[in-house]
């Protein structure tokens, strides 16, 4: 099988499975849209205050909701032995956890960086604003994918990991949600935004080079 | 020099020069401290626009300093240990994380105790003081990424992983929280932000920080030479040793 | 007394004793708990290491004696 088939099966795989196991797919956005109903509770219904907070508040909770789903990543693969088998394989590491990075980008972050759709109704956010949200978060969701691949891939055959992912991920976080922050108080006082954007979009195709190759390290010091 | 270096790369012989390294340094180093901490707190003058509240730069910087170089030193030795598979470098890891993690304690709070009679807050966001509380942050990710293993080997070598990428990270993170810092600029801070300092009050400041590297460094060979014992549990020298 | 007029005048620091005293107090007290903890894992270590030592000792004698019975 040629690397770019290789690739292409494993894609496949996973999106096969995802469709056995649909529960799964739908728990982080539940967390996701409770993560959202708890702000207008515990701050109160004024509309004013919520569109201003409204981008903050979608990081945040996709960010959470992130954190939910990463330890599946490869928690499943590894104790049924198909990690093994894989790197046992003779194709390179970085390109079984690059497929296996974007099959889950778009298993689960793609539809929670939709789901911040739901801020616009519910927070009273303007559309336009919202638009600048979406491309914050997708850039910033590759990042978040790349450098939890990292972190599931070091905790995966740990017992007491789950604690421990959070540590690892957030403060690697922080400059993501600076500029993303960034962006959007540029565009919320109708400046132009692209700068942060394009240094969000920069850290994440950095993470996407560098990542799966620290990630493959890491699982094959779990696997022994 | 690498021939010259071989030998320690054997954990007896590593064992041995790290403890003596420890017996050497330490008392120096505590010896260093005390002396740079009264010259600072008795001999210097003190500073006429903060008063005597400035004596506290003498543990403030160099514990500040010294977070951001054992990071460095740690991304450094994980990076030898996963490039060159040397077991040694992956336990000197380990043993640097908490030291690392206590000084950069001490400059948090520190801070905070400063900040309050010349700022007049605890704690202010301001760029330094945050991603110095990042920094805390990732060296307790390492030590508790190491902890979170039953099998100590593979806790100090995914530690080592992840201190290359908080290596790799910690430029990004600093200068984005400096961005970040301009973007939301606070009002008078910046008045005590680089304090151009007078010779009398540097020098006690000079030799604190050289005094905590050594600190720094005989600790850790203490720490390490631990490590190696645990590591080595069933070689004969160490059997031999613990007698 | 240095700089300071007397002892006194040296604990007061001019009226910011309590960040002064503070500061190096939890330092020294942060630096100490560092030192005591590495000792004791150190101890810990040892310890452990002549438990394995001696079980293994006694194992050996075990099967000796049952070599002789």
């Amino acid at each position: 099988m040629s690397y770019s088939h290789f690739f292409y099966q494993m894609i496949k795989r996973d999106f096969q499975l995802a469709k056995t196991q649909k529960h799964e797919l739908g728990l982080p956005i539940l967390f996701f849209i409770l993560v959202l109903i708890l702000f207008p509770i515990a701050l109160g219904p004024e509309a004013g205050l919520l569109a201003r907070l409204a981008p903050s508040i979608g990081w945040i909770a996709v960010i959470l909701a992130t954190l939910i789903a990463l330890p599946r990543m490869f928690a499943e693969d590894y104790e049924n032995g198909w990690l093994e088998q894989l790197f046992l394989s003779g194709y390179p590491g970085g390109l079984i956890v690059t497929a296996r990075v974007i099959s889950f980008w778009f298993l689960y972050c793609l539809p929670l960086v939709l789901s911040s759709f739901l801020l616009v109704p519910f927070f009273s956010f303007e559309l336009k604003l919202w638009w600048v949200l979406l491309q914050t978060l997708l850039c910033g969701s590759i990042l978040m994918t790349c450098l939890g691949s990292v972190a599931s891939a070091l905790l995966v055959s740990s017992r007491k990991g789950s604690g421990v992912m959070a540590l690892l991920i957030v403060p690697l976080l922080i400059p993501a949600l600076i500029f993303a922050s960034a962006a959007q108080d540029a565009a919320s006082l109708s400046l132009p935004y692209t700068s942060p954007i394009l240094i969000l979009f920069a850290l994440a195709v950095f993470a996407l080079t560098v990542a799966p190759l620290a990630t493959a390290q890491a699982l094959k010091l779990n696997l022994g | 020099m690498f021939k010259w270096l071989h030998p320690y790369a054997k954990p007896e012989k590593a064992y041995l020069l790290s403890l003596s390294v420890f017996k050497y340094l330490m008392p120096l180093s505590i010896i260093g401290l005390f002396a740079g901490c009264l010259w600072g707190l008795m001999f210097a003058p003190a500073d006429y626009q903060q008063g005597d509240s400035f004596r506290i730069i003498y543990i403030h910087v160099p514990t500040a300093i010294w977070s951001m170089g054992v990071y460095m030193s740690m991304g450094i030795a994980g990076f030898c240990a996963l490039v060159w598979q040397i077991r040694l470098m992956e336990l000197s890891v380990i043993a640097m994380a908490p030291i690392g993690a206590v000084f950069t304690a001490v400059a948090l709070f520190t801070g905070a105790l400063w900040g309050k009679p010349m700022w007049g807050t605890w704690w202010v966001w301001d760029a330094r003081l945050t991603s110095e509380l990042i920094l805390l942050f990732l060296y307790l990710g390492v030590f508790a990424l190491f902890h979170s293993f039953d099998d100590k080997r593979y806790g100090a070598k995914a530690a080592c992983i992840l201190a290359v990428i908080g290596m790799v990270n910690v430029p990004i993170i600093h200068y984005s929280v400096e961005w970040w810092n301009t973007l939301h600029q606070g009002a008078s801070i910046t008045k005590f932000d680089k304090p151009s300092i007078a010779g009398e009050m540097l020098w006690p400041l000079l030799v604190n920080i050289f005094s905590l590297m050594l600190f720094f460094i005989a600790l850790t060979a203490y720490r390490f030479s631990t490590e190696v014992l645990r590591n080595e549990s069933h070689r004969k020298w160490v059997l031999e040793l613990t007698k | 007394m240095g700089v300071f007029e007397s002892f006194s005048d040296f604990l007061n620091m001019n009226g910011y004793a309590f960040y002064v005293w503070m500061s190096y107090g939890l330092t020294l007290l942060l630096i100490v708990v560092l030192l005591i903890w590495s000792k004791n894992q150190r101890k810990q270590v040892i310890k452990e290491i002549k438990q394995q030592e001696s079980v293994k000792q006694a194992r050996k004698q075990h099967s000796q004696s049952e070599m002789s019975l």
